[in-house]
């Protein structure tokens, strides 16, 4: 049966392929070759596996759950009403309430970054609107096209736990993008008359960066802004440097947490789509530690 | 003769005796006789077999591994999904819908006042707003836009004076900046980095080439630290980043910008 299976394969694989399917034929019928490979195989994913999921696992059942605390009388009443059995009318206006808090909460923050002198960053996903903000006045409103978040938002925002950690506005702790932050262009003084008007002579260019941006804010937060225009050629080629740095900047953050012992924080993300000039505009516009206010 | 003896490992290779092509070779540890060892085609091709299969298996293993390191976010974000979090517990009793409904009614006045405080930020007079990715300028007084244009905004040069002495960046600063002054036909007198710029030397702090009317156009508006908002002779550079820090409008830009603007308004720049 094998035999006549193995003719067929034969007989249908090019020889480019054969080469491919010779590999797992299994070492010519050695036993011991075929425990080796699926042996070490095994082994690295076994590794990967165990840091990814047993250790995780293992480490959250070692730390001990926050006690539950006493909510003061009506501050936290959605919170608290979480886990009832509610009725329909009730869970609809915890629903709303939910919502309105995390306005509130939205609100609050955008007043409490009016009081820095630095540009901030608002993000309504609820309104489909980012907005550039200095002193409390929108300086610079974009469309969000399009936009996709962590499903663990989802969870977070129906039980209510989520207004906590939206309670105050987050800071900007990394950011890296397939764009210059600054697009200093150093010049060295010319010698004489004759060479500075050779230098005056250059034509001013405009840069059209495809852009892709990646922003680490503090309590775990992602924001990814990506151009909806389609990316040329050369701003493909950025696009998957990027992506590929973020990996291996991802990687090291894991191996090194890992590597100590403790769990991994996955990040919460929150993708969005903005025309190319908007996006260069919010990336170029932060500055370092910029506050973020987020509404969802 | 001595032969070491081989283990029947497969079936498909039992080399039990030296066949015709074995390589038999002198053992001088047994005394009196020279014993031969072997080293058969078939342990050897056993051995590469082996290597073959081990190095496949990791090759292939450290590959997949990878991949699953790359996707672990994505794993992590699909556990999410599937399984919902945890819960709050809840020890507080049943709460009723009118305690409910009344802490609604709370909340959306608190809201209502938070937006109006938000909105009172708004400058309630004519204010400025520089786009310096762009290079454009919007007029507005509250939410209504008055006047939108291009203007021209810092290089983002650095420029090294030869002797590295010496360096300048020209950009525009950031920010919520107000009018400081007003000019009618300004004077522009040149910092020296303008002298190094046209391959000249600096001259004295006070000396009389410093200074240069005309170039600025009719009006600039001083926003403080030393920039300025002013016209400019080249109108075909308008939109582009070439100023050395400062904001360069059109001329009819300028005059509009110079007469809804008053000293103490407020520029917001990013």
């Amino acid at each position: 049966m094998m035999k006549v299976l193995l003719k067929v394969i034969n007989k249908l694989l090019t020889s480019a392929q054969r080469r491919v399917a010779l590999f797992f034929l299994f070492f010519n019928g050695h036993r011991f070759a075929r425990l080796y490979f699926f042996i070490f195989l095994i082994l690295p994913i076994a590794i990967v596996s165990f840091f990814l999921f047993a250790l995780p696992i293992y480490l959250s059942s070692r730390t001990p759950a926050p006690e539950n605390q006493q909510t003061p009388p009506g501050e936290n009443l959605v919170l608290s009403t979480i886990g009832l059995k509610d009725s329909d009318e009730l869970r609809g206006i915890i629903e709303q309430m939910i919502a309105l808090k995390i306005k509130k909460a939205d609100l609050q923050n955008q007043l409490l970054m009016a009081k820095s002198d630095s540009v901030g960053l608002s993000i309504d996903l609820v309104d489909s609107v980012v907005a550039l903000q200095i002193r409390g006045v929108d300086v610079r409103e974009c469309k969000i096209q399009n936009y996709s978040m962590s499903p663990a938002f989802k969870h977070l925002k129906s039980n209510g736990s989520i207004i906590d950690w939206l309670s105050k506005p987050f800071v900007l702790e990394q950011h890296s993008a397939t764009l210059p932050k600054m697009p200093i262009k150093i010049k060295r003084a010319p010698k004489d008359t004759v060479e500075a008007k050779l230098l005056k002579d250059e034509p001013v260019t405009v840069e059209k960066p495809d852009v892709q941006i990646k922003l680490q804010f503090d309590r775990n937060l992602v924001v990814e802004i990506k151009q909806v225009e389609a990316p040329t050629a050369a701003g493909r080629l950025r696009n998957f440097y990027h992506y590929m740095q973020t990996k291996y900047a991802m990687l090291k953050e894991m191996m090194h947490s890992y590597s100590k012992l403790q769990p991994y924080q996955v990040s919460l993300r929150i993708e969005l789509n903005l025309s190319q000039s908007d996006s260069k505009a919010i990336y170029r516009a932060l500055p370092h530690q910029a506050m973020l206010a987020l509404r969802l | 003769m001595i032969f070491k003896k081989a283990k029947p490992l497969y079936a498909e290779t039992p080399p039990d005796h030296p066949s015709a092509g074995d390589e038999i070779r002198p053992d001088e540890n047994q005394s009196g006789q020279e014993a031969p060892t072997v080293t058969s085609p078939a342990r050897r091709n056993r051995g590469k077999i082996f290597f073959e299969a081990i190095s496949k298996g990791l090759i292939l293993g450290l590959i997949l591994a990878f991949a699953l390191l790359l996707s672990a976010p994505k794993l992590y974000e699909m556990k999410d999904a599937i399984f919902p979090l945890r819960k709050i517990a809840s020890e507080s009793p049943e709460i009723e819908l009118a305690q409910l409904t009344k802490e609604l009614k709370i909340l959306n006045k608190k809201i209502d006042e938070l937006a109006r405080r938000k909105q009172f930020m708004t400058p309630r007079e004519p204010y400025l707003i520089i786009d310096t990715s762009e290079n454009f300028m919007t007029l507005k007084n509250r939410d209504k836009i008055l006047h939108q244009g291009i203007c021209s905004t810092g290089s983002y040069t650095l420029l090294k004076a030869a002797d590295n002495t010496e360096q300048w960046i020209f950009k525009t600063p950031r920010g919520m900046l107000r009018v400081q002054n007003k000019i009618v036909d300004p004077v522009w007198r040149m910092p020296d980095w303008a002298f190094v710029e046209e391959g000249l030397p600096a001259p004295a702090p006070f000396a009389q080439e410093r200074y240069e009317s005309g170039v600025l156009g009719d009006y600039a508006l001083d926003i403080g630290h030393g920039y300025l908002i002013h016209g400019t002779l080249y109108q075909r550079f308008l939109g582009l980043p070439v100023t050395h820090g400062c904001i360069r409008l059109g001329d009819k830009e300028l005059e509009i910008v110079y007469r809804s603007l008053r000293i103490g308004s407020k520029v917001y720049i990013y």
